[in-house]
Parts: structure tokens; C-alpha cells; sequence
């Protein structure tokens, strides 16, 4: 049942320019000229907070919201502009909701077999099909309130790749999940649609589930994609400090640039910067990521900076440090010879961990 | 809040306090009469078998049954394209539609059937401006079968279109989008995702609809289309044996439990159960397009027939009668008979109420379900038997207040008693059981608590219980015509009676009082529950 599309692999599948979609009654654009390339058999992740756009891009895809502006083309067909716009059941497009949204009315079976057009044995052949690569065979006559969230999860999944989509949408499929039903049912659904062969475009808030499940991830602030690229590239790369914010828990101070150092707030650091070369003097935005800082004894003189909080976490400790302005930035620490709250500590970056500066946005 | 978890289930399960033998004592009330109803019949000297399967029973059964079939299926017919326009379409006045879909509800059928006799009859208003312009002089009969649907199907589908609405409206919008994604149309998605979700609203809707027709006095009769009701009052009314108008009425019970037990056995099964969490996401309006006009239409010659043309015409006939020099003043009597008894049924029947409300919420258990499905019975218990069964009950048993207003306010409250422990019910289910236990926790005794805190936190719904029996006892009919003391005059009972005498100029002045008086707070409490139905607040804190 592998994807029946002839298009070249690494070819765009899916292409956004410069969409934008406006919800009515909102005074600003929810998709702000959005751009967004998604090659043929990749795991894409979106990454955004909430209010980001970043649903609202999937339900554009889908076929749920119309764009008043750009393009949007699924295998180099154009699906929508601002005078077209191809219905959503005839796009193609499979999509797993937040919520599941599985039909109360229906069994299992029902469920999954109701996008399927062929009726015939090839029909029932891949929903049985679907049905055992979610692992949920023998569960076809139950109603979806008698099944436990993971399974609700399954069968969406299974209902929304038994048609064969050239392109999967999954709009945060784990968040309403516990925590470690979420580690499990990531792992199943990036094998279960690779196996599938299938295009897939996930949305999340949640950084380790974007870093880990996707091949590339697109980070999404203000309706329009910021960076996108390999996880690990993002993450040393990242070319702006919301991206930078974004991908690893960091705090985000002001800075000036003094010869190989640049000195902030918080301390003296040796830092790196990702888009280019900055002069003496430059004021810059230097984001401290909370694992790459080290905690040392004071020594006297200078900045008085206090721990002012600590939580302990098992294998981390995560510190409070009050600022001499009063801000707390946090910093997570192995636990080991803990810290008391009260005592004062210097604040340094380890050498091959500089922070990450960029030049100050007004 | 059907699904919704039991609160404080787990408290006092199946412990016998006063509070259940005063709830027993509620439900024996509700069901003797109908019980001695049952019994004197079948005991009485004329075979009770032979006067129920007589050919003519058999003629009002199926008289009634078709009435029911056609107005249920044309109330669905109107309530659910009015639901899904005035909510997921860009129909221009969505919201005034959407009133004007509700209003109807205030109307008594009696009222509508006048305006139906004097507008629509063969020497009615109608004809008259008909005559005049084109030199009609002739319309089809409005009497029988053709005039009883259309006035009950236009006064009845608020029943379908309130529940179906709601259910609309809390519809998680993610399935039909889901149904699109999967390769579906519009229309294919509303037939096999939209419609069968909203079956349960739809069938409760349908019931009620059902219920009040099978119940209904006033149309029947004035249209002169012969259902049980009416057949039941002209044998009791006519006849110096009332055997034959007794065991009509038991057929009449037996096929209204018969709607009830439906109901019940196809709520059974709970597959409607909403599987989602989360938040609602609002949904996009569907453009109608070129099909605004048709739709537009639609909305407003179903407004204009049920709402304007009521109004229109009571309001019409009673300008002409003051212009002519008529004498329409109001039956002060009436007007003071009815703001008395609505006062006395709503005190009497909230009393009632509460302690089955109660017991229902927070003393769950087998005896209560059973004291609260009794006391329910009168939700589909007609007026008119009701009324019979308290004749003879009156006169036999009860002696000293038949006659009486006492007996008649008895009626009331089996009538109504539902009506009001819904009301309370509800409210009382919005209370959380922790905020008591609360109070319990900072040392105040169970009075303390339900004087200080459950009581101030209910009181809305005790109220809104009240004024709905005040309202529908000022409507009601058939109960006060036989029950009523010799000579006891309503506003509902004068229009009636004018009407059926054809003094439709003084029959317009205590229509138009009866809307007023009992309608403008009727609006205002269904929109409250309307209201209430229609957020989401209460799923997500208790699924």
C-alpha cells in the first residue's frame, strides 16, 4: 500500500508561497505570507506556539480555510489562490485532528473504512490493512468511546491513511495524551507512517517531539515560517533569537559585544554568532540556553547574582538566579553538590558551548 | 448533562430518609388518580374491553395517529433546514430567525386555531380580500385534518428546532471537516455525519412534538377534527355515562406511555457520547450563494404563518372592534381567575418539586429513580385525562374538594410537577457537591449548609421552575374547562368559548391579553434555557 505517487523523491510535494489567511473579524492575518517547501516521503514538523499559525497552515493545506492571497500547490497542481480553491474532500489530503475526531456513531470499522471509495475486496483489503498496522485488529466493532485515548489516536491515524493520501496532516496528535503514552505512540506513528511511505507534516508546540519525530522541522512565529532545516542544524543555527528560544529552553538577555566576549547581565561569555561578524560595541540580544551554563562559586566583587529558586528534578536541578535587575534567569544543573538557596554564584559558559548572539531587534 | 458523572452518587446510596417519604408521597400523588381511572374502569358494569375495542375508538386512534405522524414529521421537516440555516450558513437575520423560531411556543394552539378559523374558514379574512381582488369566492375547507396540521406543525416545530439546535451548536465541527478530508461532499457529509449525530436531538424533539399534539385540546376542537381529546370531552360533556369517556382516556394514556417507552428504549444506547476533549474551534459559515433567496424565503413565509399572522390578526380584531364601537373589554374576572390559579399551581407545584429534585441529584438510588420517572409521567400524561381521572377520583374519594379550585390546582401540579423538577434539577446539578462539602468542612451543619449555600446557588432554578408553571397553567385548557368550579372563567377558557361561538371580536381581547401576560416571560425563559443548552461549559468539566 505504498504511496502511489510517480513524482521524483525529494521533489516539492506540497508548496506554500506566500499564502495568507485573515479569519474574519481578526484584525491581523493569521498566515502572513507564508512560504514552506515539503518534499515528496519527508516527516516535516511545524514548530510555533500557540496562536502561531501553525494549525491554521495545516487547515489551509487540508482545504478548511480558504487563502486570500499566494499559492498552495500539492503535486505541482495548484490546490489554492486567491480565485481558487479545490474542495477539501477532493485534495487528497488525510488529516489526524487534534482531537481525533472520530465519528461517535460509528464502529471502528466504519470509522476507518469511511474515506474508502472501492467498496470491493481491494477496499477491504486496506482497511483491514490499516487496521493492523495501528496494531488494533480485532477491535473493529467497538465504538470509539469504548476505546482508551492511545487506541482513539490509532484509529484516527489508520482512518486517515487507508484512502492513501499522497500527504498526511497531523495537528498535535500527543498533546492530549500523558506523558509517557506520548513516548510510545511517537515512536509507532513515525514508524507506522514510514512504513506507510507516506508524505507526512506534523504540528506541535512541543520541541522534543519535533527535534525527535522529524526529518526537517520549520520553526512558525507570526503566521510565516522563520528557519527551517535538520534539527541539529536548527538547533547550533538557529538565525534569530525566537528561533534560538524557540528550539532549546533558553533565557534571552542584552548584551555588548567586548572583543571575543560579550558582556551582559548576567556575567562575561564567549559567545558565537550565527548570522555573521559583529564590531566592538554592537549591542546584541545573547540567548543563554539553560543546559549550557555552569554555576561557580563568587568570588567577590562586582554584579551580586543570587540563587533565588531551585527545583530539583532527579538527574537536573533547575536554578532560579536573581539578576542584579531584579530578573531571574533559570539554569539547569546536574544535581550533583547542590546549591542552597541564598548562596551567590558566578554564571559562566563553557568554552565550547558559547552563547548564541544576534544583533538587537528593535 | 445527561452523560454528565453523578455528582455525590456516592453519598447515602439506597438510605431511606424523610426526604424520600415525602418524594413518595409526591409520586403517589401523580399516579393514583390514573391508577383509579384504570381500575373503575375495568371494574365498572359496562365491559371496559367492549367500550375500548369498539370500531369508533379504533376510528379516533387512527384520526389521531395520523394527526401526530403528519404534524412530528412536518415540525422536523421545518426545525431542522431552520436550525442548520440559522447556525451554519450566512443567512442575512440569522438571530432574528432564530427568535422568531423560538416564539411560536407561546402561542396556545387554541389561539392559533382562531386565527386559523377567522383568517383561513370559507367566510374568513382570507376569502374576504380574495373576493375582493380577484373575485374568489370559495377556499378549500380549513376545517378537519388540513387546519389541525398546519396550525399544530407551525406551533410545534420550536419543540424540534430548540434541542436540535443546541445539538448542532455543540457539534465538534472537526467530524464533518473530518468527513470532507476523507473524500466526501457536502451533502454526503450531512447525510451520514451530520444527520445521525444530531438523531437524538432530533427524536427528543420529535417526542415532545408528538406529545403535545396527542395532548392537544384546543386545536382539535375548534377545528372540529375529531381526536381523542375531543372526543374524550364531548362523550364528557354530553353523555350521562361516562364509561365510554374513561376508557377513552385510558387508550389515550396508554398510546402517550407508549411514545414516552419509545423514547426511553432508543436513548438506550449510548453511542453519542462526545469522543473529544478540548476546545471547540468556532466553525466557518457556509456561503448559500444564489440558494440565499430560496432559503430566505423559506425562513420567512414559515415566520410570517406561525409568528406575524397570529399577531397580526388578534392584534387586527382588536383594533377593529374598539374602531367599531364593539364591546371588547376584558373579562376582569377572567384575567384575576388566571393570574390566581397560575399563582397557586406554581407555589404548590415548586413545593412539590423540590424535595424530587433533591432527591434525584443527590440521593441517587433505585427509589428515587423510581419516585422522579413517576412524577415524569405527567410530562406525557394528556391534560384531558388527567382531568377525567380527577373527576372521578374527585367524586368518589376525595369528595370534599370537588369542585373546587383545590382539585383544579391538583391537576395543575401533576401536569406541571416535570416542568418544575427539570428546572430545579438542573440548577441543582450545576452545584458542584464539593462546594458543600466545603461548607461542611468549615463547620456548618447540613441545614446551615443548604439554607446558606445550596439554596442561594439553586434559587434561579426554583424560580425559573415557578414562572414556567404560572405560564403553562394560564395556557392550559382542557383541565380547567372540567375541572373548573361552576362558572370559573380563564382568559384561556373565554377565548375558547367565544371562539367556538363565533364571537371572534371578543375573543381577540384575552387572546392578545393571554400573549402579553403569559408570552413575553415565556420568550424570556426559553431563551434563558436556550442559553443554557447551548455552552459548552458544563461537557467540559464533567466528561
Amino acid at each position: 500500500m505504498a504511496s502511489t505517487n510517480d513524482l521524483d523523491p525529494m521533489s516539492p510535494l506540497l508548496e506554500m508561497s506566500d499564502v495568507c489567511v485573515t479569519y474574519s473579524g481578526a484584525s491581523n492575518p493569521t498566515l502572513d505570507g507564508m512560504n514552506l517547501t515539503v518534499r515528496q516521503g519527508e516527516f516535516l514538523a511545524i514548530l510555533g506556539q500557540s496562536g502561531s499559525g501553525k494549525t491554521t497552515a495545516l487547515r489551509a493545506i487540508a482545504g478548511f480555510e480558504r487563502i486570500e492571497r499566494g499559492q498552495l500547490a500539492i503535486g505541482g497542481k495548484v490546490v489554492a489562490d486567491a480565485h481558487t480553491h479545490v474542495k477539501p474532500e477532493n485534495r487528497r489530503v488525510g488529516m489526524v485532528f487534534q482531537d481525533y475526531a472520530l465519528f461517535p456513531h460509528l464502529s471502528v470499522m466504519d470509522n476507518v473504512a469511511f474515506g474508502v471509495r472501492d467498496s470491493g475486496s481491494n477496499g477491504k483489503a486496506n482497511i483491514s490493512q490499516a487496521l493492523e498496522m495501528v496494531g488494533l485488529s480485532g477491535y473493529e466493532h467497538r465504538y470509539p468511546h469504548e476505546l482508551s485515548g492511545g487506541q482513539q489516536q490509532r484509529v484516527a491515524l489508520a482512518r486517515s491513511l487507508a484512502p492513501d493520501p499522497v500527504i498526511l496532516l497531523l495537528d498535535e496528535p500527543f498533546s492530549n495524551l500523558d506523558r509517557q503514552l506520548r513516548g510510545t505512540l511517537r515512536r509507532d506513528v513515525r514508524e507506522i507512517v514510514q512504513s506507510h511511505g507516506t508524505t507526512a507534516v506534523l504540528v506541535t508546540h512541543d520541541r522534543e517531539e519535533a527535534l525527535g519525530m522529524a526529518d526537517r522541522v520549520a520553526i512558525m512565529d507570526s503566521g510565516r515560517v522563520l528557519q527551517i532545516g535538520q534539527p541539529v542544524d536548527l538547533y547550533t543555527n538557529a538565525n534569530s533569537s525566537q528561533v534560538a528560544q524557540l528550539i532549546a529552553p533558553s533565557n534571552t538577555v542584552r548584551g555588548r559585544i567586548a572583543g571575543p566576549y560579550v558582556d551582559t547581565e548576567a556575567g562575561r561569555f564567549r559567545y558565537r554568532s550565527p548570522t555573521g561578524a559583529l564590531g566592538n560595541g554592537v549591542f546584541v540580544d545573547a540567548v543563554l540556553r539553560a543546559h549550557d551554563l555552569e554555576l561557580g562559586p563568587w568570588e567577590g566583587g562586582g554584579a551580586v547574582r543570587t540563587v533565588s529558586y531551585r527545583e530539583y528534578q532527579g538527574e537536573f536541578t533547575e536554578y532560579g538566579i536573581e539578576l542584579p535587575s531584579q530578573r531571574r534567569i533559570y539554569v539547569r544543573r546536574r544535581s550533583i553538590a547542590p546549591l542552597e538557596i541564598g548562596s551567590r554564584v558566578v554564571i559562566t559558559a563553557p568554552f565550547d558551548r558559547p552563547v548564541l548572539v544576534y544583533p538587537e531587534q528593535l | 448533562m445527561q452523560s454528565a458523572i453523578p455528582l455525590g452518587a456516592n453519598r447515602l446510596r439506597g438510605g431511606f430518609t424523610l426526604l424520600h417519604l415525602v418524594g413518595i408521597a409526591v409520586a403517589a400523588l401523580v399516579l393514583l388518580p390514573i391508577i383509579y381511572l384504570g381500575i373503575r374502569t375495568f371494574t365498572a358494569d359496562t365491559s371496559a374491553v367492549d367500550l375500548i375495542f369498539r370500531q369508533r375508538t379504533a376510528e379516533i386512534l387512527l384520526r389521531s395517529i395520523l394527526l401526530v405522524g403528519l404534524v412530528t414529521t412536518g415540525s422536523v421537516l421545518i426545525a431542522v433546514p431552520m436550525a442548520w440555516l440559522t447556525l451554519r450558513t450566512n443567512l442575512p437575520f440569522r438571530n432574528l430567525w432564530t427568535i422568531a423560531a423560538v416564539l411560536p411556543l407561546v402561542i396556545p394552539s387554541f389561539i392559533g386555531a382562531f386565527v386559523a378559523v377567522i383568517a383561513l374558514s370559507p367566510r374568513g379574512m382570507l376569502r374576504d380580500l380574495l373576493d375582493t381582488l380577484f373575485g374568489v369566492e370559495r377556499l378549500p375547507d380549513i376545517f378537519g385534518l388540513p387546519g389541525a396540521t398546519l396550525v399544530l406543525t407551525l406551533l410545534t416545530f420550536p419543540y424540534v428546532f430548540i434541542p436540535v439546535r443546541a445539538s448542532l451548536r455543540r457539534m465538534d465541527p472537526a467530524l464533518e471537516e473530518m468527513s470532507r478530508n476523507l473524500g466526501h461532499g457536502s451533502l454526503a457529509t450531512f447525510r451520514y455525519v451530520t444527520l445521525p449525530l444530531l438523531k437524538p436531538a432530533i427524536s427528543a424533539g420529535a417526542v415532545l412534538t408528538a406529545l403535545y399534539t396527542l395532548s392537544d385540546f384546543g386545536a382539535v376542537s375548534l377545528l372540529r377534527y375529531e381526536t381523542f381529546t375531543w372526543a374524550i370531552f364531548v362523550q364528557y360533556d354530553t353523555a350521562f355515562d361516562r364509561s365510554i369517556a374513561a376508557a377513552l382516556s385510558l387508550v389515550l394514556v396508554a398510546v402517550a406511555l407508549g411514545i414516552l417507552a419509545v423514547d426511553i428504549a432508543s436513548r438506550g444506547q449510548g453511542r453519542y457520547h462526545r469522543s473529544t476533549v478540548g476546545a471547540v474551534r468556532p466553525v466557518r459559515q457556509i456561503e448559500l450563494g444564489g440558494w440565499r433567496w430560496p432559503a430566505l424565503a423559506f425562513v420567512s413565509v414559515v415566520t410570517a404563518l406561525s409568528l406575524m399572522a397570529p399577531l397580526g390578526i388578534v392584534t387586527f380584531w382588536v383594533i377593529r372592534g374598539v374602531v367599531r364601537g364593539e364591546e371588547v373589554g376584558l373579562d376582569w374576572t377572567a384575567f384575576s381567575n388566571s393570574l390566581q390559579a397560575g399563582g397557586l399551581a406554581a407555589l404548590f407545584t415548586t413545593l412539590a418539586a423540590v424535595p424530587v429534585a433533591i432527591l434525584a441529584v443527590r440521593h441517587r438510588g433505585l427509589l428515587s429513580l423510581a419516585i422522579e420517572r413517576a412524577t415524569y409521567l405527567g410530562f406525557g400524561l394528556p391534560g384531558i385525562a388527567v382531568a377525567l381521572a380527577l373527576v372521578f377520583f374527585g367524586i368518589n374519594v376525595i369528595t370534599p374538594i370537588y369542585q373546587t379550585r383545590a382539585l383544579l390546582i391538583l391537576a395543575y401540579i401533576i401536569l406541571f410537577l416535570p416542568a418544575a423538577i427539570g428546572a430545579i434539577r438542573a440548577s441543582l446539578m450545576q452545584v458542584n457537591p464539593r462546594i458543600e462539602e466545603a461548607a461542611r468542612g468549615l463547620g456548618k451543619n447540613p441545614w446551615q449548609v443548604a439554607w446558606r449555600v445550596t439554596l442561594p446557588l439553586v434559587m434561579p432554578g426554583v424560580l425559573a421552575g415557578a414562572a414556567t408553571v404560572f405560564l403553562l397553567t394560564m395556557k392550559e385548557l382542557p383541565a380547567t374547562l372540567i375541572l373548573g368550579p361552576i362558572g370559573f372563567q380563564t382568559l384561556a377558557t373565554d377565548i375558547w368559548g367565544f371562539t367556538e361561538e363565533a364571537f371572534f371580536a371578543k375573543a381577540a381581547v384575552p387572546a392578545l391579553v393571554l400573549i402579553i401576560s403569559a408570552g413575553v416571560p415565556t420568550a424570556f425563559l426559553l431563551f434563558r434555557d436556550a442559553q443554557l443548552s447551548s455552552t459548552d461549559t458544563s461537557d467540559s468539566t464533567t466528561e
